[in-house]
């Protein structure tokens, strides 16, 4: 037990790291899409606890599984590939008189879980993405829109375009070209796809791309300025959302001639995406990660929530399509349950974002025999003070509770500035100590 | 510009009605013309009097990227005679559209799948049209996309159009499973339309739209 815990400490301390690689190499990492249902890690609201991270705003739980060691490439420029997980699963479209709802259309390694390094999209240019505006999809999965100028009444410069975002992001439009704040620069190809990394002194990471007939990636071919090479290559999935999905992550490794493969293994189910009119869809869910060391993740098909849509989802969270359970390497295992995250009704015009559904319940399960329930996590949200907070207290094992205010006013009159603290995390309603404020 | 194409085209085809010129009519069909401005589709070069199938399917993207999917399915007759139908709808056409046209009187079709924003003409994930094998086994749409806007138009006689979904109503199995087979015959007429008939006709015009991709099928029935 006490050597599992161990292992797993390792493969936290390891997806710390990741984030934080990810954070230095796409800058502060938030959404954009609107709040209540972002994917990503939160910008402000992330409450990360290992290889998961729970969005304290939303709910929304992210896993972040590297694929092989980081690359350094420059002194600043390094890539490490990642499997990321985001529990917002379904995105909604209205279609007459109703909605469909359907996988996000981004993920391309089974429902919910996604392999990239980032990915550029012209406005009204993809059939993945819905957007007017130029958006960075990030390595995560959250999206950063682009302004023509860095703050509103500037003197815009053409073909130019910022983020707003605090991830101070600029993009060069002619060029498909996005500097970050650390000075690295990303090249996109014509549909939006990652075609190079480059530092000012002249080191480079470069994909290429292989397409089938309809234009869908089938492989990716990774090489470096120090001449390494790696794949990532992609398997029919036998569904429409998507296509193609990620088979094997093939690695160059450090210092040797040998190859390491990851190879994904995936199961097709049907399942009733929530929101949506009650269609089920044929889709791919990843149910195993074998590693290049014989060990490995798995998922099987058990270890998501399969059940349909609840009758009331506004009082029952929908957990349909979500993971349930990830066992680790060690053995041990992770668990998650969901529920309801609700947020005031003036804060968007569509009634399936007035709820998330997020983590209701994090659990630590050690292998055994028998397997044993271990520490747990506990999250209970509530809207305060008329709508205008968002409380959500979270129970650590210890049994200490902390309390996470989020602003969510929506209707001030006369408008003043906490317009502007939607998914800010802040209470007006704890003094500062004077007894003043 | 596009919309003063239109006007100019229909001050052309008023001056050629009132000099009574049928001479023009004789000659080859013109090619159609479909003209998008605003929230209004136009089609030029159309059998003067005649019908023309409108099909639209708009994936119009709001303020808060949330997609709203518009179809529309009418047929739109030339009552002016001036050779130009127009057709305005309750929204301006966004820049992910798929628009077909087809003057029923001479088949000739026109089609709007805007190049920029990456939007194409694919082949069936299936089958396609399917001939009935047996003795009054019925004529099918086979596919393996979860959702399609279909439109099948028989000139000289009208059109038939439905949202078909894998596992619904029109599927002739009725599960979800990986796609779908739709017999034509229940394909809703558009407009004044007689029944869907059991068979294509030879060179029936086929299009599917998947209102999520926005891709774009065409075929014509053998």
């Amino acid at each position: 037990m006490r050597r599992v815990g161990m292992r797993y400490q390792e493969v936290a301390l390891r997806a710390l790291l990741i984030a934080l690689f990810l954070a230095l190499a796409a800058g502060p990492l938030s959404a954009q899409e609107h709040l209540n249902v972002a994917r990503g890690f939160g910008r402000y609201a992330q409450q990360g606890l290992g290889i998961d991270t729970v969005n304290s705003f939303n709910g929304n739980l992210t896993l972040a599984i590297p694929l092989g060691p980081t690359y350094p490439v420059g002194p600043e420029l390094s890539f490490q590939l990642m499997l990321l997980y985001n529990s917002q699963v379904w995105e909604l479209q209205n279609l007459g008189s109703g909605v469909f709802a359907y996988p996000s259309r981004t993920d391309n390694a089974g429902v919910g879980w996604r392999v990239s390094l980032g990915q550029l999209v012209a406005p009204n240019s993809s059939g993945d993405v819905d957007n007017t505006q130029w958006v960075y999809i990030g390595a995560d999965g959250a999206r950063h829109h682009f302004y023509n100028t860095l703050h509103a009444g500037e003197q815009p410069a053409p073909n130019f375009f910022y983020t707003r975002d605090g991830s101070y992001l600029r993009l060069n439009a002619t060029l498909r070209k996005v500097a970050f704040p650390n000075g690295i620069e990303h090249i996109f190809d014509a549909n939006g796809r990652l075609h190079r990394m480059e530092d000012p002194h002249g080191h480079y990471v470069e994909i290429n791309y292989s397409t089938d007939a309809a234009g869908d990636v089938t492989e990716w071919q990774i090489s470096d300025s120090h001449n390494r090479h790696h794949y990532v290559r992609y398997q029919s999935s036998g569904s429409s959302f998507p296509r193609w999905v990620v088979k094997e992550v093939e690695l160059e490794a450090v210092a040797t001639a040998t190859h390491s493969k990851y190879t994904f293994s995936f199961e097709n189910q049907f399942q009733v995406p929530c929101s949506g009119q009650g269609t089920a869809l044929w889709l791919p869910f990843l149910t195993g990660i074998s590693q290049p060391d014989q060990t490995s993740f798995a998922m099987p098909l058990s270890d998501y929530y399969l059940e349909p849509p609840p009758a009331n989802p506004a009082t029952t969270a929908c957990r349909s399509g979500r993971l349930a359970r990830l066992t680790l390497p060690t053995g041990g295992k992770l668990e998650w349950d969901y529920r309801v995250y609700t947020f005031p009704a003036a804060s968007t015009s569509r009634l399936p974002w007035r709820r998330s559904t997020g983590v209701a319940r994090r659990s630590l399960v050690s292998p055994g025999p028998p397997p044993t329930q271990g520490p747990t996590w506990l999250y209970n949200t509530s809207l305060a003070y008329l709508d205008t907070e968002l409380l959500n207290t979270v129970t650590e094992p210890s049994g200490t509770q902390t309390r996470k205010y989020f602003g969510v006013a929506t209707q001030v009159s006369p408008p003043d500035e906490r317009s502007y603290e939607y998914g800010l995390p802040l209470t007006r309603r704890v003094g500062d100590g004077t007894g003043t404020r | 510009m596009r919309c003063r194409r239109v006007q100019l085209a229909g001050v052309f085809c008023a001056l050629l009605a009132s000099a009574g010129s049928a001479s023009a009519q004789l000659e080859e069909p013109p090619q159609l013309q479909l003209v998008i401005a605003g929230d209004t589709v136009s089609v030029e070069q159309v059998t003067r009097g005649g019908n023309v199938v409108l099909f639209g399917v708009d994936r119009v993207v709001e303020a808060d990227d949330f997609p709203s999917v518009f179809v529309t399915r009418e047929i739109v007759r030339d009552k002016d005679e001036d050779g130009v139908v127009e057709l305005t709808l309750d929204h301006a056409v966004p820049p992910r559209n798929v628009w077909i046209a087809v003057d029923l009187a001479t088949g000739a079709e026109a089609t709007s799948l805007p190049s920029e924003t990456g939007q194409q003409v694919v082949e069936w994930r299936g089958a396609g049209l399917q001939r009935g094998q047996a003795e009054g086994e019925g004529d099918t749409i086979q596919d393996a996309s979860a959702i399609l806007e279909i439109l099948v138009v028989r000139p000289g006689t009208g059109a038939w159009s439905d949202e078909v979904v894998d596992g619904g109503n029109l599927d002739q199995d009725g599960a979800p499973d990986g796609g779908f087979t739709v017999p034509i015959d229940v394909l809703s007429p558009v407009a004044d339309t007689p029944a869907a008939t059991e068979s294509f006709a030879k060179d029936d015009l086929v299009y599917a739209v998947d209102p999520i991709t926005m891709t774009l099928v065409i075929d014509r029935a053998p």
